[in-house]
């Protein structure tokens, strides 16, 4: 019995570290979220320097990811202001946006994640092209456009276009 | 202080300035033409409505025209229902006080932020009798003493707001009280020349007011003291003095200097505090 008990000890030891292998912590260290907003006469670049979230493996890859939308900064301090308030990401009303795959389907030139985002309370399922990698580290890079009316964001429209450009770069070790 | 450059200038006379002012003075001037002073206060509410429509057009204020979960795209609604019932409380006081309610319930719902409606527990009262004083008791005011002074006031006291708001980084705030008090200053401009009552749309007015004052106050992050959001939105209630019997027998230029200079100068401390507070720049705004 105890020799049964130890075999099973040890097994359950040996199966830990692979679990915890498939398991990333994303922060803003490892992570940068940023968006490049145009207008006629201009662009704007910006991003979030704190989020925080998990990328797993229990079968299928998951990425979650919980975005501190106080952090927001871009490349004007005025500007920063203006998108914090309510004519873009109104963030003392929604401080966090949300992002959940719901899957990652792997095709010829790459992968395509899909998933949930919830950005000003709204909820829509968004899909786009990506580059992964995994093994020591999980790496993804991804460059899409969403429309930011898609999610109530209606502030100027006809002066500061409805696409907005997002880039994110995840490099994060196990 | 920097000032903006001339194609803003230009662009905002022309798209958020120039039609609720106009659209405030032909309302007022042809149904005083057409339907004489007794249409008036209707025509108010049929101006007040049709300005923030033509304006939403030029502006696009809000494309959607219905509101979203944006403060701002609540503001004109509001004011509106507000209006609406400060017409009705003209003749039915209790059906318009009812109304009236109703439209300050929703704003404290949409407006005001969830973390007020239970702490300070001064919040949610403040926020809709201070409304209701400025609205009913300058009504009451420009039904007293009809002309340009009630509606001149009011729309300096929306300019101030959204003035302030401006500086705390919120253009939708600025055009929304933009398009109601550049209304008003129409209205203003036609009452002067014929001692019309206009009164009927300042319990909308005031809702807007405060409305402004309370989004821009919390949505901002710029350092802007509380006073500069609250001497705006509480200046006109200096107003109400004219209802006291010793001021009302004034001559109209006493009367006019002890009624508007007061607010007037809430006001502008207000908006001195706000510029010197958050100062804007203009070398590239979206």
């Amino acid at each position: 019995m105890n020799r049964f008990l130890s075999a099973v000890a040890a097994a359950l030891l040996a199966m830990s570290p692979a679990v915890a292998a498939d398991k990333y912590k994303l922060d803003g260290e490892n992570t940068t979220i940023e968006f490049t907003g145009t207008k006629k006469d201009g662009k704007h670049t910006g991003g979030f320097k704190k989020l925080e979230g998990t990328v797993t493996n229990d079968g299928g890859w998951k990425i979650d990811v919980t975005i501190d939308t106080t952090s927001l900064h871009s490349d004007n301090a005025m500007l920063t202001n203006h998108l914090k308030n309510g004519d873009f990401f109104g963030v003392k009303d929604h401080p966090t946006a949300k992002f959940v795959t719901t899957k990652i389907d792997k095709g010829d030139k790459g992968f395509t994640v899909t998933g949930k985002f919830t950005l000003l309370g709204k909820e829509k399922e968004i899909s786009f092209p990506a580059e992964i990698k995994t093994g020591e580290t999980f790496e993804l890079k991804a460059e899409f456009k969403i429309d930011r009316t898609d999610y109530g964001m209606t502030y100027g429209q006809g002066k500061v276009d409805n696409e907005v450009a997002i880039k994110v770069e995840v490099k994060a070790k196990k | 202080m920097t000032l903006p450059p001339t194609p803003m200038v230009l662009e905002t006379l022309r798209e958020t300035v120039g039609p609720p002012f106009a659209v405030g003075v032909v309302v007022l001037f042809a149904s005083r033409l057409l339907f004489g002073k007794t249409s008036i206060p209707f025509a108010a509410l049929v101006g007040f409505v049709a300005a923030f429509a033509v304006g939403n057009l030029t502006s696009q204020f809000n494309s959607d025209w219905w509101p979203s979960t944006a403060r701002a795209s609540w503001l004109p609604w509001l004011a509106i229902a507000g209006a609406v019932a400060g017409l009705v409380a003209r003749r039915w006081v209790l059906a318009g006080a009812a109304l009236w309610a109703a439209a300050a319930a929703m704003a404290v719902v949409r407006i005001l932020a969830k973390e007020y409606h239970t702490a300070p527990t001064w919040a949610v009262p403040a926020f809709v009798l201070l409304p209701a004083a400025v609205g009913f008791g300058l009504m009451k005011l420009d039904a007293k003493r009809p002309g340009f002074a009630v509606p001149f006031l009011m729309g300096c006291a929306l300019m101030s707001a959204g003035t302030v708001a401006i500086h705390a980084h919120s253009k939708s705030l600025l055009d929304a009280a933009t398009l109601g008090g550049m209304c008003l200053f129409g209205f203003a401009v036609v009452a002067a020349f014929g001692g019309l009552e206009t009164g009927s749309v300042l319990p909308g007015t005031a809702i807007l007011l405060t409305g402004t004052a309370f989004a821009s106050f919390h949505e901002t992050f710029a350092e802007i003291p509380t006073a500069a959001f609250v001497l705006p939105a509480a200046a006109p209630l200096f107003a109400l003095i004219g209802h006291v019997p010793a001021v009302d027998r004034l001559c109209p230029k006493r009367r006019l200097a002890i009624v508007l200079l007061p607010a007037l100068v809430a006001m502008a401390v207000g908006v001195a505090l706000a510029m010197q507070a958050a100062p804007l720049t203009f070398d590239d705004p979206i």
